[in-house]
């Protein structure tokens, strides 16, 4: 009985040991190596102190190690915290602390990093355990060469010494199995938690709705420490397929991209709408030949009409489904993108504008859409959408208030409750019961796909001593968000130039929520009830940058 | 003395443009000719389209799609490499 994500690969490894279960370009892990790799892995960790519920950091970049981290990782018992590779210091300080994260699997490209981590350099060093340095030259604190350096590493090679069986451990589907640090923000960072369950109940979803197979070749193009790459590391193992992890240099050169692609036969496509949307744009795809695309599947923000419809006649043997849900539930709604009829271009001013449904609920899930008393709403009307499904998170770590808020009790008519997740997003039913995604309730955005919480990203950037207030709003072009933009107001007498100030920010919040620009004010344009008025600076910010960049949409 | 390369006055150009432009002049990064600025999470896709204009409006040459591939754009060193080898096929053509 298969009820924990780390059975998935030995179940492949038994049935077909040589099939492919990750690729990176020219290199392959099997499911056989796979299993027996990650069971030395397991054993390393538990003989370097890892308990059942422990969080194991996994600070890599996209790469062939980071499957065999995952699994490791999970065998072992513990938890994985997939840190984003290009995390700051302070950043990456703050999650270790926050999750209690004693042991780290690196990659030789976070060296640097992982040195600074190690000295006391604006606080305390990490003293963990670091695994990552391919050569056991470097493994020693004295090989990474750092004055007052503590902890210890060790390096890959050191697997070797360790049995390729399982180690027996003891667990349940209700253990943790992974946490997802969604906002960019480290000033109070929410981590979303998942259960062996919850993220084996989303792959079997998964690979039911996309009716995934041994044959399926996966490109994965999100890194692990955001919530899409659930799919090629866990679904694509359900099913036995394959998954491409395809390397960060390939996804900013989309000529190599596309080439990657064709090469290595993709069926399944998963990424933001920005990925399509650059390819579509220089990724040369008319000299390409991606027939073998069976499904392209694009979630985290709104994909523009035309874009999409330009991809559908590029590839159209393939169906495209728009994917939906909160990393707090994996997914929960889908919407198979009709091949848009011919009459949609008689049409086609309207069909553009329109935006693609977020579909409905798929199986053993249920939606409601709730008005600001938590009654339904009549058919048709706006209300927040609730979920509840197997594919939900536990919580969120350590944050007892966040979850108070996020989940909903709602008793059925026997009396026994019923728990819901708030999503946050405002939704309306349509004709046909598909669904549309209309906002949010919040000051949340997304960035590239990337979840940002405006108000926690102000009250970070409020956090440095001269600051008197901040704010901080999306720039929108063609009506999609295509950065962030800040504006400050210094304490009197305070002296700072924007540029230190957006440094000081970068040294703790993530890249992708670092505004692009920070102004220095006098004094902020407030509305009537004497709030800043950021709508007034959104709309200045975007007529400046549509002067003065008025090709930037053409990349997406 | 030695005169400056073409080929290092490039290099030099590239490298100044994406810790200007790009990297926002941050100390902390050390760069030099040979440093991945795909790999290592330097430059986004955005910031290769913004380097690509840069090189067409510097160099007067034209960057197709199909040329914007990890062999050109890994390093300063192999964009300006790509870049003089732009302009060579461009001066050969003009000189017919």
């Amino acid at each position: 009985m298969i009820y924990l994500l780390s059975q998935l690969i030995d179940r492949v490894a038994d049935r077909a040991p040589d099939q492919d279960a990750f690729r990176g370009p020219g290199s392959t892990l099997t499911y056989a190596q796979l299993a027996e790799q990650s069971n030395q892995l397991a054993r390393l960790l538990i003989d370097e102190g890892v308990r059942r519920g422990d969080r194991v950091g996994i600070f890599m970049p996209r790469c062939l190690e980071s499957a065999l981290a995952v699994y490791g990782t999970l065998k072992a018992g513990a938890a994985y915290v997939p840190i984003d590779p290009h995390m700051p210091l302070g950043g990456l300080r703050g999650l270790i602390e926050i999750c209690g994260i004693r042991h780290v699997i690196a990659h030789d490209s976070q060296a640097r990093i992982i040195a600074k981590l190690r000295t006391g350099e604006g606080g305390g060093g990490f003293d963990g355990l670091v695994l990552g340095p391919r050569s056991a030259a470097a493994a020693t604190p004295g090989g990474e060469n750092v004055a007052g350096a503590r902890g210890r590493s060790r390096p890959w090679s050191d697997l070797d010494a360790y049995s390729r069986s399982a180690p027996a451990v003891q667990m349940m589907e209700d253990d943790l199995a992974y946490i997802m640090f969604s906002s960019g923000s480290t000033g109070r960072p929410k981590g979303i938690v998942h259960s062996h369950r919850s993220g084996l109940s989303y792959a079997r979803l998964s690979v039911e709705t996309y009716d995934v197979g041994p044959e399926d070749r996966i490109g994965n193009h999100s890194p692990l420490h955001f919530d899409m790459s659930t799919f090629g590391y866990f679904s694509g193992p359900l099913a036995g397929a394959t998954t491409l992890l395809i390397p960060e240099a390939y996804t900013k050169v989309t000529a190599s991209l596309s080439q990657l692609m064709e090469q290595e036969r993709l069926t399944i496509w998963y990424s933001v709408p920005l990925a399509l949307i650059q390819l579509l744009m220089r990724g040369v795809l008319e000299s390409r030949d991606l027939g073998s695309l069976r499904w392209v599947l694009f979630g985290g923000e709104p994909f523009a009409r035309q874009h999409l419809h330009a991809l559908m006649k590029l590839w159209p043997q393939a169906r495209f489904s728009n994917v939906y849900g909160p990393a707090e539930v994996n997914q929960c709604t889908y919407f198979h993108v009709p091949h848009p009829p011919a009459e949609m271009d008689a049409a086609e001013d309207d069909a553009r504008r329109a935006p693609v449904p977020i579909g409905q609920t798929w199986a053993n899930t249920e939606g409601l859409v709730l008005d600001e008393h938590d009654q339904p709403v009549a058919n048709g009307e706006i209300g927040e959408l609730v979920i509840r499904s197997p594919t939900m998170m536990k919580g969120y770590w350590a944050r007892a208030d966040l979850d108070a808020k996020a989940f909903y009790q709602r008793a059925d008519e026997s009396g026994f409750d019923h728990v819901f997740y708030r999503t946050g997003d405002l939704v309306r039913t349509v004709d046909g019961g598909d669904m549309l995604f209309l906002g949010r309730k919040d000051r949340q955005v997304k960035v590239r796909g990337y979840r940002i919480e405006l108000d926690d990203l102000e009250r970070t950037l409020a956090a440095q001593p001269v600051v008197e207030e901040a704010a901080v709003f999306p720039v929108r072009r063609g009506g999609e968000v295509v950065g962030l933009e800040a504006a400050v107001t210094l304490k009197a007498g305070a002296q700072a130039d924007a540029e230190s100030l957006r440094d000081g920010l970068a040294e703790v919040v993530s890249w992708y929520a670092v505004p692009s620009r920070l102004d220095l004010v006098e004094q902020f344009p407030r509305t009537t009830s004497g709030k800043i008025d950021r709508r007034r600076l959104q709309t200045l910010a975007e007529e400046r940058t549509e002067d003065r960049e008025p090709t930037m949409r053409q990349g997406g | 003395m030695m005169m400056e390369s073409d080929d290092d006055a490039s290099i030099r150009d590239v490298m100044d443009f994406v810790s200007r432009e790009l990297l926002g002049d941050r100390a902390d990064l050390e760069l030099d000719a040979d440093t991945d600025l795909l790999g290592g999470g330097l430059v986004d896709s955005l910031g290769v389209m913004r380097l690509i204009r840069h090189l067409e409006e510097t160099y007067r040459v034209t960057v197709p799609p199909v040329d914007v591939t990890i062999e050109n754009f890994m390093t300063a060193r192999a964009i300006a490499g790509y870049v003089e080898s732009l302009r060579s096929l461009d001066a050969s053509t003009a000189g017919r």
